[in-house]
């Protein structure tokens, strides 16, 4: 499998803190890559750097063998990588079903003058983009949910609403930061048979989580503690891996 | 695409219904020969001018843009019209157009500008930008007539149009009033339009949070200077068309001062609703007229009403409509029974 993204010696420094430290790593087209790392481990600030929220110090950022390393948030996104947030960042003010609508800004090129003069096209460009948000609205199982308010909604479902948002603009690649966090078991449910979902039709998928279902979902797990990777392999290698326990627990209780 | 107000309740055919009547009155008004004349005319056209710059700020507003500067802009228009018309001999007419395209050129560079800052900051920096094109209207004297007002720039004048006859606007208020009332009909519909495209739904994601936005490919500075350049671009259309008509332009009236003036009408009306600021225009420019031999408390008596709304209706005065309408029909019904 060839790589969708390489990240090299990338680098973030805040004030002398470095967050991230000369972290190298790639995703492979059609994988599912864990991020561990314990709080603090510099996992969010990994998906802020490749999606240009934040601007890396050092290193570079290869997504399909193009360089984007510093590219503004929403030409990221144009570029095909859709990502969440660790927290339920939504809409407050639109329904579930707007918020997932006009999460199809890109997909439904849909222009100022023919928006404004309500054409024909438009009108079906539109509908045809309502269709494919109940497609993954039932996808991860909001469908019931659509006309709540997104700031009425619980955090749970609130979650799996990113999700379907960050799917909405068909990413090649996607970063999901806690995709479970917070939410109850059947919840959990949902979003694992969400990612498997995701997965099998194509979508590379990076994750940061905690829970143990979801890692083993996992090809490949990264374990990054203080901005550096302390492990690569498999969930089943890096669990047991002697730094990783350390980063975990600390020194004297790796037992 | 966003959703209007649940129309389930039958609230939807008496909104339309209303709309006609409003437009049939709107029309018909110069020859009912009520409010003494002239004088009346002239509160409506200050009213339609007021509707279309207090709609516009509020388009700047759904993209998350708290201006305080829509009189600066409003001025930009009106000096740039008069003045070109003055100079170069062309029709207000056509200088009217070519204003309000200039206004929003200078809004969309300002706005680009300005988009680096967001809420509280952003407001500042508008205020500044206000202040200072008030200053530079006085200070370019030569152009501007500086400190006194600027006169002695073509009006509409005698608009002879073949089949339908001559049409005065020098020697009546009439034609005026049925311009700014064509204006402000046709920016309400554009203004209404791009509210319910999808330009309004990037418009409303960007204000929502500008982080989540750009995570689905929405550009904040894009919509930011968009909404911003749309919303000046009325304003300078409503200062032009209402310079030619007063044939006066004095520095004051683009002040910190107006724009507060319009601000309050638009958080009067309430910023939520479109037809808030119709309704806080109405009432803050229709209302002190009635009280004019108390002109002098008239700053008192709007501060007053502003701050019982602000206490007592959060959202604007539109937020009492569907309450009203409710309660209207709540009785309505009582006493057919």
């Amino acid at each position: 499998m060839s790589a969708i993204l390489d990240i090299n010696g990338l680098t973030k420094f805040f004030g002398g803190l470095a967050a991230v430290n000369d972290l190298t790593m790639d995703v492979r087209e059609g994988e599912i890559l864990g991020l561990m790392g314990p709080n603090g481990a510099g996992k969010t600030t990994v998906f802020n750097l490749i999606t240009g929220v934040l601007h890396p110090t050092e290193g570079k950022v290869v997504f399909q063998g193009k360089d984007i390393t510093g590219h503004k948030p929403h030409t990221v996104a144009k570029y095909g990588i859709g990502r969440t947030f660790q927290f339920a960042y939504l809409f407050p003010d639109f329904t579930v079903l707007q918020n997932v609508v006009a999460s199809f800004y890109l997909d439904a090129k849909c222009g100022f003058w023919e928006g404004f003069f309500n054409t024909g096209g438009y009108r079906r460009k539109e509908e045809r983009v309502l269709e494919e948000v109940m497609e993954i609205l039932r996808m991860v199982g909001l469908e019931h949910e659509k006309d709540i308010l997104g700031k009425n909604l619980p955090h749970g479902l609130q979650k799996l609403l990113t999700m379907a948002r960050a799917l909405a603009i068909r990413p090649k690649l996607l970063l999901l930061d806690e995709p479970v966090g917070g939410m109850h078991r059947d919840e959990v449910e949902h979003a694992i048979r969400a990612i498997e979902r995701i997965r099998s039709g194509g979508t590379t998928i990076v994750m940061v989580e905690h829970n143990m279902r979801l890692m083993q979902l996992c090809d490949r797990v990264v374990v990054i503690d203080f901005g550096v990777k302390i492990a690569e392999g498999s969930y089943k290698e890096v669990k047991d891996h002697e730094e990783v326990l350390r980063a975990y627990f600390g020194k004297e209780s790796h037992t | 695409m966003k959703e209007g107000p649940k129309t389930s309740n039958g609230t939807s055919l008496p909104k339309y219904a209303l709309l006609f009547v409003a437009a049939v009155l709107l029309i018909i008004l110069p020859f009912l020969g009520i409010g003494g004349g002239p004088y009346f005319i002239h509160i409506c056209i200050l009213i339609f001018t007021f509707v279309i710059v207090t709609s516009s700020l509020r388009t700047i507003y759904l993209s998350g843009q708290a201006s305080v500067a829509p009189a600066a802009f409003m001025g930009i228009g009106a000096y740039t019209s008069a003045i070109t018309s003055a100079r170069l001999g062309v029709s207000p007419w056509a200088t009217m157009f070519i204003a309000a395209l200039g206004t929003m050129a200078v809004a969309a560079a300002v706005g680009y500008i300005f988009s680096r800052l967001r809420a509280i900051y952003f407001s500042v920096v508008t205020v500044f930008f206000g202040v200072g094109v008030e200053a530079l209207i006085r200070a370019l004297e030569s152009l501007t007539g500086g400190r006194t007002a600027l006169v002695g720039y073509p009006g509409f004048g005698i608009l002879r149009i073949s089949g339908i006859g001559v049409i005065d606007f020098a020697s009546s208020k009439i034609p005026a009033y049925y311009l700014l009332l064509i204006l402000a009909a046709l920016t309400l519909l554009a203004l209404y339009r791009l509210e319910r495209s999808r330009t309004g739904m990037n418009w409303a994601a960007v204000a929502q949070s500008p982080l989540v936005a750009s995570s689905i490919g929405i550009s904040e500075v894009k919509f930011r200077v968009l909404a911003f350049s749309v919303g000046c671009f009325f304003a300078g259309l409503a200062g032009a068309a209402y310079g030619h008509y007063s044939g006066v332009l004095a520095p004051g009236s683009y002040g910190l001062m107006s724009s507060i003036a319009i601000v309050t009408y638009l958080l009067l009306g309430g910023q939520k609703y479109f037809f808030g600021p119709v309704l806080g225009v109405v009432i803050l420019v229709a209302v002190p007229e009635f009280f004019r031999s108390a002109k002098e408390y008239a700053p008192y008596i709007t501060g007053g009403v502003m701050l019982v709304v602000i206490f007592l209706i959060p959202e604007g005065l539109a937020s009492l409509t569907k309450p009203a309408w409710l309660w209207l029909r709540r009785t309505a019904g009582k006493g057919a029974q």
